[in-house]
């Protein structure tokens, strides 16, 4: 039985003339948010209806909470709640009668939590989901997913529609009431800021592979930019170098760890290292997934193999 | 829960089919008994036999027929297959069971509720004929509610069948109602060679009816064995179907 939350291993999903999923490994621990993140068409939506049975891979495994997807599904969506990108439900159904028909299906199903999570979104019990406004929607399908008191929650852009105030009430109740009880989130989000609030780890995607999965704190501490003078002496394929970029009279080079020995390095190869300079979430993913302008020499615009941090 | 959910969409819908179904019996069923027996050209009744045996294979054995295979077409329509095309499909189904359980749950439904109108129209055909002949002739006329509700369970299994290769309500129906129209046409046509026969589940309904009635000695074993597997296999490649299904 696999310890992680999720686990996959070359996770392929090929549709037709699209590689969607492209030998994905990811491996989230338990009891951490974990943020998946990625551009549009990434492979974020393909990769988690995989992982809850709603698409077959085409190749690779996966587990998730230790059960086998596909094999032993029912035993995995009994204990993961999802919430989808799509947030449609039932039209003619209010939230109260979606609460009624979705809490037969758990066992651990929280009619407190139902009470606690409505009054605290607000949510219109007795209006038809289909009148309800967009962000009520999600709010509904938020409470659903919440009051199933789930192992694992799988949120597929939760903060859509929702405003400023929801989505920071939203996230203090990931925090207290979810991974403060030491069951998973895996968030899949384009609101960088939300997810650099609440994720332990992250795990970046592009074209269907991953480039990065690595603690957040790691990333703070130890990812940095070393902005270089005119056109340096990189050293190619360094596996502590993500990225070469250029950025006017500049090289950016994005290293993992041991910043200031690279630079050091590179001083002496006789290059002019102007800064070096941490980064944030936002920084990192806008460098590994846009399109830079390469460098003249060294792993031109290349990315390094992904980067996976031990787990201690 | 799911059982729940599908009584609550389609009750609407079967009220309504089961008042309309119901006034059908029984306005025909007094017609037949007051007035049209004589204008169908069969002649006077001889007997309340007759009467009680016309009635109830027009009644049953057309009319009810009729009215519970095409509203069988059009309560199927309400499927799992319709979840895809309402973008429901990957809320359902990520809820704690295997596919196979939302088709036959939502199939059971389907049937239970039309078993029920076709023995509640068998009733109101027997309690017509009863109130307006003065006694009980037979009890015979209630063992109709079998072919009427075997045969709205093949046309809701075709429907319901038809909607998961859809993907959709509306174009299952279609699809469905082609098919019947075809199933209905086609033997026809092949009567005019006497080698040919090609089951129809409208001919079996209305044999089995004219059987209940007592105006046909044969009693339609082979159709019955055969439309009960085929009420079957619809579900049964429905929920093959949607086992394989990518949301």
């Amino acid at each position: 039985m696999n310890d992680m939350a999720i686990w996959t291993e070359k996770l392929v999903k090929v549709y037709p003339g699209v590689r969607a999923v492209d030998g994905l490994s990811l491996n989230v621990p338990r009891g951490v948010a974990y943020g998946f993140l990625g551009r549009n068409g990434a492979g974020k939506t393909s990769t988690i209806r995989i992982l809850l049975g709603l698409a077959r891979p085409t190749e690779g495994r996966a587990t998730v909470l230790g059960f086998s997807v596909g094999r032993e599904q029912v035993a995995i969506l009994e204990r993961t709640a999802f919430v989808s990108e799509s947030k449609t439900l039932y039209g003619d159904l209010t939230p109260r009668e979606l609460v009624r028909f979705t809490r037969g299906f758990y066992p651990n199903w929280s009619d407190q939590a139902v009470t606690k999570y409505s009054r605290l979104f607000e949510i219109p019990m007795d209006r038809p989901f289909a009148k309800l406004s967009q962000g009520n929607r999600t709010k509904v399908y938020l409470l659903l997913a919440l009051s199933q008191r789930a192992d694992l929650l799988v949120l597929d852009e939760p903060g859509m529609g929702l405003d400023p105030v929801v989505v920071d009430e939203f996230l203090r109740v990931l925090v207290e009431d979810v991974i403060g009880e030491g069951r998973t989130v895996f968030i899949s989000s384009h609101q960088l800021a939300d997810v650099e609030q609440i994720a332990d780890w992250v795990g970046l995607i592009d074209h269907g592979r991953l480039l990065l999965e690595a603690r957040l704190d790691d990333i703070k501490s130890q990812f940095r930019w070393v902005t270089v003078a005119g056109n340096a002496l990189p050293p190619t394929k360094s596996p502590e170098v993500l990225l070469v970029a250029s950025e006017g009279d500049f090289c950016k080079y994005l290293v993992k760890k041991d910043a200031e020995a690279f630079a050091a390095e590179l001083s002496g190869q006789g290059a002019t290292v102007a800064q070096v300079s941490p980064l944030g979430l936002r920084e990192i993913f806008l460098a590994l997934v846009r399109k830079e302008e390469p460098c003249t020499s060294g792993n031109v615009g290349e990315i390094a193999e992904a980067v996976s941090l031990p787990l201690s | 829960m799911y059982v729940w959910k599908c009584w609550r969409d389609s009750r609407s819908r079967f009220f309504t089919s089961l008042i309309t179904l119901l006034a059908l019996c029984v306005f025909f069923s007094y017609m037949e008994v007051k007035f049209a027996f004589g204008a169908i050209g069969a002649g006077p009744p001889s007997s309340v036999s007759q009467t009680w045996s016309h009635a109830t294979g027009f009644v049953l054995g057309g009319v009810a027929s009729l009215f519970t295979l095409l509203w069988g077409l059009v309560m199927g329509a309400s499927g799992p297959g319709d979840e895809f095309k309402e973008r429901t499909a990957d809320f359902l189904l990520v809820r704690p069971r295997r596919r196979s359980y939302w088709v036959w749950t939502g199939w059971s439904v389907g049937v239970l509720e039309l078993s029920a109108m076709a023995f509640l129209a068998a009733a109101a055909t027997f309690g017509t004929l009863s109130y307006l002949t003065g006694h009980v002739q037979t009890w015979w006329p209630l063992t109709a509610a079998v072919p009427l509700a075997l045969g709205g369970a093949v046309a809701y299994g075709l429907t319901y069948f038809m909607t998961v290769v859809a993907r959709n309500g509306k174009q299952g129906l279609s699809y469905g109602f082609g098919i019947l129209f075809i199933d209905l046409l086609l033997p026809a046509a092949a009567s005019y060679y006497p080698k040919f026969h090609l089951p129809s589940v409208l001919e079996f309904m209305v044999g089995a009816c004219k059987w209940v009635a007592g105006t046909s000695r044969a009693f339609p074993t082979g159709s019955l064995v055969l439309w009960i597997a085929v009420a079957l296999a619809f579900p049964f490649a429905a929920q093959l179907l949607l086992e394989r299904a990518e949301v």
